[in-house]
């Protein structure tokens, strides 16, 4: 498994902290605290110190994903429309810790990014638009690929267990993307995820939450 | 640099900077906008590729593949589209070589369009089915930003013409009293006092017009009353009120001013009729019918002279004076006998059968150079024996001199000229405040077959009868250029009324001067004022054939006509010579001295400086001393000398 320096090493880049929990200073937690109330900064600290031990002690892989979805999980649920007063609001993860509110593309947003800076390689990881049958209405989670041709196993807040896609027949996979191509980007190319509009939206406010 | 092409240079070559700015804007904004819709254009192929290609490859079949991507590649937009298999194999590429555009190298250089590339995910299902990678070619995204270029530089030319144009308009619709008002300043720099008529829009122009509106007026004013002076004083002094013919002094003054230069010399008949009856007449029908009478009748007279080439004028009495250059003896005997008739008819038909008692008596001048006074003494001895005489006419025939009388001067005139026996003599003019030379005056001289000179009195004649005055000028002109060369000397040529009536002789002279325009500028050329009087149109001409060339006009033998002054103002000449009667009549302490200031104070109006001619001491210099002359010429400064000099 690598380790967070390696993997900014293998990135060639200073722009992994985005989103990152490292990224998440005082003063935005204290900004935080004053807007989604004093208890933002208890839930915010303690996710800042969870991904500060995790780094110290690495586990396995399969491990760490099934302790990042279930803490993660913990989130309370709740609609973009109520919670934020848009329709489609993608939240950073500091926001969704925060507020304790989120919806499924923010707890998808909140593992993505935790497993990221835990220096699981993004290419393993894929954010999916899937269709829930049970639910019958779409979805997002967050697929984990061992190899480029494995079967994923599906991080979903719906579910604390962490499963192989598989054995999830009431998820039909649409469309999937991470954010590799931003990298790519900084070779000359462009990448897809700054196409979503959503996902522009977000990378502007997580980096934000680094300057601040 | 004139205004306008200052102002036509500043606000054009600013229009093409904000047009160039405009271009260069245009092109920038093209130009990241073209490789925005390129990545665009890259992503959106690569994302649908990669959904459609999902969608499809549930098996991973490359020929399925490739079908799928064909139809996009051969769009033609694309340089290369590959699909590479979840462990990174290329399992289709498509690739279009470079190839050349329908633009430039150098704009591919200064705008250069990076050939974005995009990836996308093929996922079929949760299975991973590699990605699908897409390289727009920027080929039609340049021919399509040149084209944009070429168009926009097009049009923007346009506007620029249109803009230049317009730009020539305006100015010159503004700076159209500007060019008015120029000429006008230089017009009063040299004296001339013009009124422009323009009323420029602009305040500051119209001030500039009215103040040069306003000085012309003044001057012009100054000038007026001026010229009405000079012309009292000088009718009164030369004119018979009743008749308004010249008097004694007028006549004199004409024929003294006509004859007395070099260049023509009274060679016909001086005659004097005698109305005999006058006092008579006078008696009978009153002063006033006798004035009218009087009037009549000398104008018949003036009428017959003036035929003659002549003038006349009322001696005193009943005495009149005819000045018949053109006649000879015979020819006048007819001439006044005709007269003579003339006069008793109008006597007759006013009925004053009895009172027609008219006598003619005349002098033929001849050769040499009769004086007035003895060719009046002659005239009034003729009519003594004319009262005689049944016809009542006597014309004296003149004296053949003794010797060269065989010699036809017409034929020697040419011959000299042809043998270039031209020889010249010049006369210094001199300031008057330090006696400095101002200028040299050149006069011909010519000498017969046995190396004599010859008087001018004696060949003018013949050389303006002959029509040799032309050819005499020009070989006085082509010597004195000749020998002028050298040196700085500033030099007068007189040329003859006659010649500068000439077309042929203006244009041989503007182009003879346009070859030395240096030497040009340090002659003057003096036309006699009653050359000028006579035709003025034609020396007008001449003045400006003459300015134009680089050299001065100038009068001589100025002051003696009614209207010298409005000569002056109209011709505008270099400087004028007072006539020697003039300032002989100066001395001797007439209305002159008065008629002298009033000339020279117009003058002075006009920067024209006034030269008195016939300076022959010093008593003449200090009786004219005072009256504010520039120069003098004449005897006391030296009479004419060979020319060149040493």
């Amino acid at each position: 498994m690598l380790t967070v320096s390696a993997a900014a090493v293998a990135f060639g880049q200073p722009r992994g902290e985005r989103g990152y929990t490292s990224a998440v200073s005082e003063r935005l937690i204290e900004v935080y605290s004053r807007r989604f109330g004093p208890e933002a900064r208890a839930r915010l600290e303690a996710w800042k110190r969870d991904a500060a031990e995790r780094k110290r002690a690495p586990a396995r892989e399969a491990a760490l994903l099934t302790d990042v979805n279930r803490m993660l999980n913990r989130v309370r649920f709740v609609e973009d429309s109520a919670h934020w007063g848009e329709i489609d609001y993608w939240a950073t993860p500091a926001e969704s810790i925060g507020s304790d509110g989120a919806d499924c593309e923010d707890f998808s947003i909140a593992k993505y990014f935790l497993l990221k800076e835990l220096g699981v390689p993004i290419a393993r990881l894929r954010l999916t638009y899937v269709k829930s049958l049970r639910l019958n209405q779409a979805h997002m989670v967050l697929a984990y690929y061992a190899r480029p041709d494995a079967d994923p196993l599906v991080l979903d807040n719906l579910e604390d267990a962490v499963r192989p896609a598989s054995q999830r027949a009431d998820l039909v996979p649409v469309y999937s993307f991470n954010d590799e191509e931003v990298w790519i980007e900084l070779r000359g190319r462009s990448g897809s995820p700054t196409q979503l509009r959503n996902w522009r939206a977000l990378m502007d406010r997580l980096e934000w939450e680094r300057r601040t | 640099m004139t205004l306008g092409r200052l102002l036509a240079a500043a606000i054009s070559a600013m229009f093409l900077v904000a047009l160039i700015g405009v271009e260069a804007i245009h092109l920038r904004s093209a130009h990241v906008h073209m490789q925005r819709q390129l990545e665009s254009l890259a992503q959106d192929a690569a994302t649908s590729l990669g959904l459609s290609l999902g969608a499809l490859l549930r098996g991973g079949d490359p020929a399925l593949a490739e079908t799928v991507i064909n139809p996009a590649f051969d769009r033609g937009h694309y340089e290369r589209i590959e699909y590479l298999s979840a462990g990174g194999e290329r399992v289709v590429s498509r690739h279009l070589p470079a190839r050349e555009g329908n633009y430039p190298a150098w704009f591919v250089r200064v705008f250069p369009l990076h050939a974005p590339t995009a990836e996308s995910l093929v996922s079929a299902g949760w299975r991973q089915a590699g990605r699908v990678r897409v390289t727009v070619h920027p080929r039609f995204a340049y021919e399509q930003l040149w084209g944009t270029a070429r168009d926009t530089v097009v049009y923007l030319l346009l506007i620029y013409a249109a803009a230049l144009l317009a730009l020539r308009l305006v100015l010159r619709g503004v700076l159209r009293p500007l060019a008015a008002v120029e000429k006008a300043a230089q017009a009063i720099s040299s004296r001339r006092f013009v009124t422009l008529r323009l009323r420029p829009s602009t305040r500051e122009l119209a001030r500039v017009v009215e103040a040069m509106n306003s000085l012309s007026l003044k001057v012009s004013e100054a000038l007026d009353a001026e010229t009405r002076r000079a012309q009292r004083l000088q009718a009164a002094a030369y004119h018979d009120p009743v008749t308004g013919l010249p008097n004694a002094l007028g006549f004199t003054a004409r024929f003294e001013a006509l004859y007395e230069g070099e260049d023509e010399a009274f060679g016909g008949v001086l005659a004097m009729v005698d109305l005999e009856d006058l006092g008579a007449i006078n008696r009978e029908i009153g002063a006033e019918r006798c004035d009218a009478l009087l009037g009549t009748l000398l104008g018949a007279m003036d009428e017959s002279a003036t035929a003659a080439g002549g003038f006349a004028g009322r001696w005193g009495g009943a005495l009149t004076a005819l000045a018949l250059p053109q006649l000879r003896a015979a020819r006048a005997r007819e001439a006044l006998a005709a007269l003579r008739g003339r006069v008793r008819l109008v006597l007759r038909e006013a009925g004053l059968n009895d009172h027609d008692h008219i006598h003619c008596g005349g002098v033929e001048a001849g050769t040499g150079r009769p004086a007035l006074q003895t060719l009046v003494r002659g005239a009034q001895e003729a009519l003594r024996h004319a009262r005689e005489a049944p016809e009542g006419v006597v014309v004296v025939d003149a004296a053949m001199p003794a010797e060269g009388a065989t010699e036809n001067p017409a034929a020697v005139v040419r011959e000299a000229l042809g043998a270039q026996r031209l020889h010249l003599v010049g006369q210094v003019a001199y300031r008057m405040s330090d006696h400095r030379v101002l200028h040299t005056e050149v006069l011909a001289r010519l000498y017969d077959t046995s190396g004599h000179p010859m008087v001018a009195a004696h060949f003018m004649p013949f050389v303006v009868a002959q029509g040799l005055a032309e050819e005499l000028d020009k070989a006085v002109i082509e010597k004195v250029m000749r020998d002028a060369r050298r040196g700085d000397e500033r030099i007068s040529i007189n040329v003859s009324a006659r010649s500068a009536e000439l077309p042929a002789f203006l244009a041989w002279l503007a182009q003879r001067l346009a070859r030395e325009r240096a030497l040009a500028a340090r002659l003057a050329f003096e036309i006699p004022e009653h050359g000028a009087v006579r035709n003025e149109a034609a020396a007008t001409q001449f003045a400006h054939t003459v300015a134009r060339a680089g050299a001065a006009f100038a009068i001589d033998n100025f002051g003696l006509h009614r209207d010298c002054l409005g000569l002056m103002r109209r011709l505008h000449p270099a400087y004028v010579k007072l006539a020697g009667v003039q300032v002989r009549r100066i001395i001797a302490g007439s209305g002159a001295r008065f008629f002298a200031e009033s000339v020279v104070r117009a003058a002075r109006q006009l920067d024209i400086p006034v030269f008195a001619h016939h300076v022959e001491d010093e008593a003449t210099f200090q009786a004219i001393g005072s009256l504010g002359f520039t120069g003098y010429q004449g005897n006391l400064g030296g009479g004419p000398v060979p020319w060149p000099g040493g």
